[in-house]
């Protein structure tokens, strides 16, 4: 049976991430991100469809087939990885940096509850930048094709592309978080948080012997250019991250954040908060 | 309400505050008063749970912060040092923000907030266009909200104007009579001698002094009288039976008098012939205390 404190401690969470959630709409940044993420496929749209002919080199395909192309284009920019990785950063350390953080841990909430509903908030945000960013795909390629060979099965890969690219962005994201709980100003965070994102890339460049490669996390990110080479361009429908079961891909994207902030956590509570 | 009982927080090897003891029951206002760096701050930052002490306990209503930081948490009010916002965010929504951590948005709530620190009509401006008296009512109103069963101010009433200074006091005492502690800090004494019911003293870390205010209006006077000839001004003061002393000083003559004599002092000198400068009390009071127990530090060095 639940006892009356873990009631009043799950509202305490529940409080603070609706407030932590709603609190970065007053700042415009989600409204500003949405149209941004709605926008940036324009550019590879161009690019692809209107530069390089893509349709003359790959024939007449469907919606859903050719939804990669634009997905592999925009998606290595890292365009998307470093807004979220920026976002993530200022949305944490924007207290520490304003001095509301005195403020926010002197509201009835737990220190916990404070950073946990904080990241929450963030991470749900990241699940709305990640969907918005596939559906943009989606409707731009859309545009172009006419929606033309729209099947079920081509709307479950599509789902299946939306559940992975939201896990690694999420677990991105958290990752970022238990860093820039660790810093006070936002430069220091997003310098901190980009390091931390190259440390793990170059992880990923080190001997097969030093490491054990499916419990690399950004490994993951390059998973559609070791699905797509070996089989030349143009590509077949190989979505990304498909050589890895996504149980194993689910279980590193959670694991490898909360490494990251298990210590950030344990750091933060016992802190004095100074700043 | 509030008890702080032997309260020691160092940084590094150096206590910062060295075994602090007070109390602020319900319907009090106590005053915190000491020099730059007493530990004035960092005793209300324990106080808030923003700093781990090293010893000692404090209690709101009997629950120290590590018992249950939520219900602890939830009878106080704070504004600790300058007020902190989010440059681009209104007014209103930083009390949006804060009322819905606590689970208790309600427009009315919010509204009447504002109308209680005078910002109903620039809510919804961004903070970062606010003066800092506009910021300092805002943090005011972030601290009340809720209406907090202690309420620990650092320096309200830091770059209000006369108006707001005298609209946070009354403010402050809406607050006591409603049964809310008020702790506040201030380097404005005669703020805190009005506002306050008792004093509590910190020099280094410790609790040097803890005193109620006096209401009482002083019998005898102090009154600087500055003219144009001193020495016949001294002279004719000299003869007069109201006056109990009188100390020649840099500035002018010190004149020690009853209270109730004031008026004649300015009309003894003008139908002496002489022209009446400056006559103006000298303070005295708290500020008194203050100096014999601190001396007068940063002025010294300056003369």
């Amino acid at each position: 049976m639940m006892m009356k404190s873990d009631i009043a401690a799950s509202g305490s969470l529940f409080r603070s991430t609706v407030a932590e959630f709603l609190k970065f709409y007053s700042f415009r940044i989600p409204q500003i991100a949405y149209v941004s993420i709605v926008a940036f496929p324009l550019l590879f749209v161009i690019q692809l469809f209107y530069v390089e002919h893509l349709f003359a080199h790959i024939g007449n395909r469907t919606v859903t087939e050719v939804i990669p192309y634009l997905f592999f284009a925009s998606w290595k920019t890292i365009l998307l990885q470093l807004f979220l990785i920026a976002f993530t950063a200022y949305c944490v350390v924007v207290d520490s940096q304003y001095g509301m953080i005195r403020i926010g841990c002197t509201q009835p909430v737990s220190r916990a509850q404070y950073i946990v509903g904080k990241s929450i908030a963030i991470e749900l945000h990241v699940v709305l930048f990640a969907l918005l960013y596939i559906a943009s795909l989606f409707v731009w390629v859309g545009i172009y094709t006419g929606f033309r060979g729209l099947s079920f099965t081509g709307l479950l890969a599509l789902a299946s592309l939306a559940a992975r690219t939201v896990v690694f962005c999420c677990g991105l994201s958290g990752c970022m978080i238990g860093v820039s709980i660790l810093r006070k100003t936002l430069l220091d965070a997003f310098v901190s948080c980009c390091v931390a994102f190259l440390g793990f890339a170059l992880l990923t460049t080190l001997p097969p012997q030093f490491h054990l490669e499916p419990a690399l996390f950004v490994r993951y990110f390059f998973y559609p250019i070791a699905a797509i080479l070996p089989k030349g361009w143009p590509i077949s429908l190989s979505f990304p991250m498909k050589n890895a079961p996504f149980w194993q891909f689910l279980l590193v994207s959670f694991v490898t954040p909360t490494v990251c902030f298990l210590p950030a956590l344990a750091h933060f509570h016992s802190r004095d908060i100074s700043e | 309400m509030l008890e702080v009982d032997a309260l020691v927080k160092r940084f590094g090897k150096s206590a910062v505050v060295d075994g602090i003891s007070f109390a602020v029951g319900a319907g009090e206002v106590v005053g915190l008063v000491g020099p730059n760096g007493a530990g004035k701050s960092t005793t209300m930052k324990v106080i808030c749970g923003l700093l781990k002490p090293n010893s000692g306990k404090v209690t709101i209503d009997g629950i120290t912060f590590s018992q249950d930081a939520r219900i602890y948490l939830s009878k106080l009010g704070v504004l600790i040092e300058s007020p902190a916002f989010y440059p681009g965010l209104s007014g209103r929504n930083h009390l949006a923000y804060l009322a819905r951590m606590r689970g208790r948005c309600s427009d009315a709530l919010i509204g009447s907030t504002l109308a209680r620190v005078g910002l109903d009509a620039d809510s919804s401006k961004p903070v970062r266009e606010y003066s800092t008296g506009m910021k300092q009512r805002l943090g005011i109103a972030m601290a009340i909200l809720h209406q907090p069963k202690l309420l620990i101010l650092d320096e309200p009433t830091n770059g209000l104007d006369p108006a707001a200074i005298v609209a946070t006091r009354d403010l402050l005492g809406q607050m006591a009579e409603g049964g809310t502690a008020v702790l506040v800090s201030s380097h404005l004494l005669y703020e805190i001698e009005r506002v306050c019911d008792r004093v509590v003293f910190i020099k280094a870390g410790r609790v040097i002094r803890d005193q109620k205010i006096q209401i009482d209006e002083p019998s005898v006077v102090r009154m600087l009288v500055r003219c144009n000839n001193p020495e016949t001004a001294q002279e004719i003061l000299a003869k007069q039976d109201f006056i109990l002393e009188i100390q020649p000083t840099e500035k002018g003559l010190v004149c020690t008098l009853s209270a109730q004599k004031v008026g004649q002092l300015g009309s003894v000198l003008v139908h002496g012939g002489l022209d009446l400068l400056e006559l103006s009390p000298v303070r005295g009071g708290l500020e008194d205390v203050y100096v014999s127990d601190y001396g007068t530090g940063m002025s010294e060095g300056l003369k």
